[in-house]
This record gives structure tokens, C-alpha cells and sequence, in this order.
């Protein structure tokens, strides 16, 4: 069965002949690297290596399509083309498509550009109307509450964990980051931690005995707050683990010990 | 305002056209969004300029920059430098507000 999942991400045309090199230098994934027809995801930082946003990045024959979270896209293309001096670059906002993936067998239809989401192959593609692409795909709508259970269960950050200004490293994002392809904004603090330093927090997955919920105490077994659940679904949780609980075994959830926690690092 | 050469940087020019055997050819300075503060600056040599082009003369050295890259380079002086870990052109740009360690790349 085809599932049909709504990303929440709308579409940035990205086209000219210094597209590839340009957006290279503004994300922290190496695009030269984007094989043809396919799809990888980057990030956008702050100057101050600070994560914006989770982007892709599809190829197409004509040039580059940029996915970006539909609640931050006016901002993301008022940001990125600041960055547009000479170069031959225009960036076409299409903020009336809807980005979505399609999972499960069959996923891999005409038109969708190959992925992965949460750990699986999918398809992309955009619509204005994804009931139309669902009734087109042969499939059927994917829930928001699925889609964030299944991004909780494979340790990804989303909103809730992005929006407090998090580095790559903090967020387990580091695989999106390519340390070899060269400068792009807010890389100098994201390599300075990486060969100098340790991040302060760092994301981590709990299971638990019992559904817990955002905004949950997360204690050490001495009873001392260190943080909070920041996403949960059934039994998996996300929170901030700081730097001085790192090497604690065992973590406390709402007051009961977790099944099992581990730091993640989503690619 | 406009934009220059120290003494240093523009004896470094002279000698990098001799070297090329392009005596006569001028500096395009450029501004190009990337690098790790945003901006970076992007110099080479060139014929001739547009007709939208900001020139220069500094020390002898004709200097094209087009009109986008000048509204960040405006009073900008190129200087060479030379020391332990390494050589090069440096720019001292005033409106810089931030400057990555290896000094190519710039926020305003």
C-alpha cells in the first residue's frame, strides 16, 4: 500500500547556471555531490552555525528545487537572497505547492524524485493539491500523528527541537553537514566544535514504559532536573541531554527510570 | 569614498601581471554570497570593464567592480600581508560588521 505523507515543506525553484555552485555555498551538504534525479537533504545555518532549517535538495533537468518548512519559507527566501549578488541564481518561490513523500511498495513513481524520510526510501513530488496526488498515486493520506510518530521513533529533530537554535551537532544532524566540500554560511563554528570542542546538549531517543508527553521532567536518578521531553509518541521520546549526564546510564522520564536512551544522529 | 590598494598590495599586483605577461590588464574585485560569514570576495584580472562598472585607479592599478559587489566594497582597502601562516590579499572593509578566521569571507 501507498502512503501519501504531507512533508509541510513548499517548493523553492532554484535556476541559472551558477544554481549548484551558489547553493553550495549556502548549505551545509555538498550539492555537487546531488546525483542526477536524485534528492539529499541539508541544512541552513545562522552565521553562528545555528540550524534554521532542514531543507532538500532535488535535482531536475532544468535545475535545483529546494523543499523548506512551509511556516519558515517567506523567511528562508528573504534569507537566501540576500546571498544572490552577481551570480547567475533566481529563486522562484512556488509556495502554492505542497511537498509530500510517498511510502511504501510502489512508492517510486513517474515524476518523484528518490529520498529517504526517517530512515526509508521514499518518493517526493509537489502539488497544490495533495488530495488530487493521492487519488493520481493510487494512495492514501499518512496522518500527522503517524508522520511524527515515525520521525519521534527514528530520533529526528522537528520544530520543537529545531526552534530552540540548535547546531548540527546538538541535533544529531551532523550527517547532513559535509566537513571536506568547503565554506558555506555558519561554517566556522560547526568545524570549531566539531575538532575542538563538545556540544553542551545533545538529542537523545528515551523509550519508556508508559506514554510520556512534551514538556516532561527529565531527571538524573539523584532526583536532579536536567531537561525536558521535547517530543513524544507512545513509547519514544526526544529531549536535550546535557553535556554532565552524558555517561549516566540510567535517565529519569515524569519521575520513572527509561527503558533505554540513546544519543541519536539522524542522517 | 571608493576603493584602493595599499602600496604593498598594488606592488603585489605589478609583480602577479609580469609574472602572467598580462602588463596592462586591471583588478575585478567581486563580492559573492558564500563562505562561512555570508559574503566573500572573489579578485581577478581582467581586459576591460562594462559600462555599469565602478573603476578605480589606485597606485598605478586599474580596479572594476560592478555595481552590486561595490554597494559592499564601497571604501574598502586591499592590502597584502605576508606572515607565519600564510600570504595574501586582505581586505579591510568598513562595512564588514564580522569576519571568518581565514579573513575571505564577511558579514555586513
Amino acid at each position: 500500500m501507498i502512503r501519501l505523507a504531507d512533508l509541510h515543506e513548499t517548493l523553492v525553484e532554484i535556476r541559472g547556471d551558477e544554481a549548484r555552485s551558489w547553493l553550495n555555498g549556502q548549505l551545509t551538504c555538498n550539492v555537487h555531490a546531488l546525483p542526477p534525479g536524485g534528492s539529499m537533504r541539508g541544512l541552513r545555518l545562522t552565521k553562528n552555525g545555528r540550524i534554521l532549517a532542514v531543507v532538500r535538495v532535488l535535482d531536475r533537468p532544468d535545475g535545483l528545487d529546494l523543499l523548506v518548512p512551509r511556516d519558515r519559507a517567506e523567511e528562508l527566501v528573504a534569507d537566501l537572497d540576500r546571498y544572490i549578488i552577481m551570480e547567475d541564481v533566481e529563486l522562484h518561490p512556488r509556495f502554492e505547492e505542497r511537498a509530500y513523500a510517498l511510502l511504501g511498495e510502489g512508492h517510486a513513481q513517474e515524476g518523484t524524485i528518490p529520498g529517504e524520510l526517517f530512515g526509508q526510501p521514499v518518493s517526493f513530488a509537489t502539488s497544490p493539491d495533495l488530495d488530487a496526488a493521492c487519488a493520481r498515486h493510487g494512495a492514501t493520506r499518512l496522518t500527522d500523528d503517524e508522520l511524527e510518530t515515525l520521525r519521534i521513533e527514528a530520533g529526528e529533530p522537528g520544530a520543537a527541537e529545531l526552534s530552540r537554535g540548535l547546531l548540527p551537532q546538538e541535533a544529531g544532524l551532523k550527517a547532513l553537514v559535509s566537513f571536506t566540500k568547503g565554506c558555506y554560511l555558519g561554517q566556522e563554528p560547526v568545524v570549531m566544535l566539531e575538532h575542538r570542542g563538545r556540544a553542551p546538549k545533545r538529542l537523545a531517543r528515551f523509550r519508556t514504559a508508559e506514554p510520556t508527553h512534551a514538556g516532561a521532567p527529565l531527571t538524573l536518578p539523584s532526583g536532579e532536573a536536567i531537561g525536558e521531553i521535547t517530543s513524544a509518541a507512545g513509547p519514544f521520546a526526544l529531549a536535550l541531554v546535557p553535556r554532565r549526564a552524558e555517561e549516566e546510564p540510567s535517565l529519569f522520564v515524569d519521575g520513572k527510570r527509561a527503558l533505554e536512551w540513546r544519543f541519536v544522529d539522524a542522517g | 569614498m571608493s576603493l584602493s590598494l595599499t602600496p604593498k598590495a598594488a606592488e603585489k599586483v605589478k609583480e602577479i601581471r609580469q609574472l602572467e605577461n598580462i602588463p596592462e590588464q586591471g583588478l575585478r574585485v567581486r563580492v559573492l554570497g558564500g563562505g562561512c560569514s555570508g559574503f566573500t570576495y572573489d579578485l581577478f584580472f581582467e581586459d576591460e570593464h562594462g559600462e555599469l562598472d565602478q573603476t578605480f585607479v589606485s597606485h598605478g592599478v586599474p580596479i572594476y567592480v560592478d555595481m552590486m559587489s561595490y554597494q559592499y566594497l564601497e571604501g574598502t582597502e586591499i592590502d597584502y600581508v605576508e606572515g607565519l601562516h600564510g600570504a595574501g590579499f586582505k581586505f579591510l572593509n568598513p562595512q564588514a560588521q564580522a569576519t571568518c578566521g581565514c579573513g575571505s569571507s564577511f558579514s555586513t
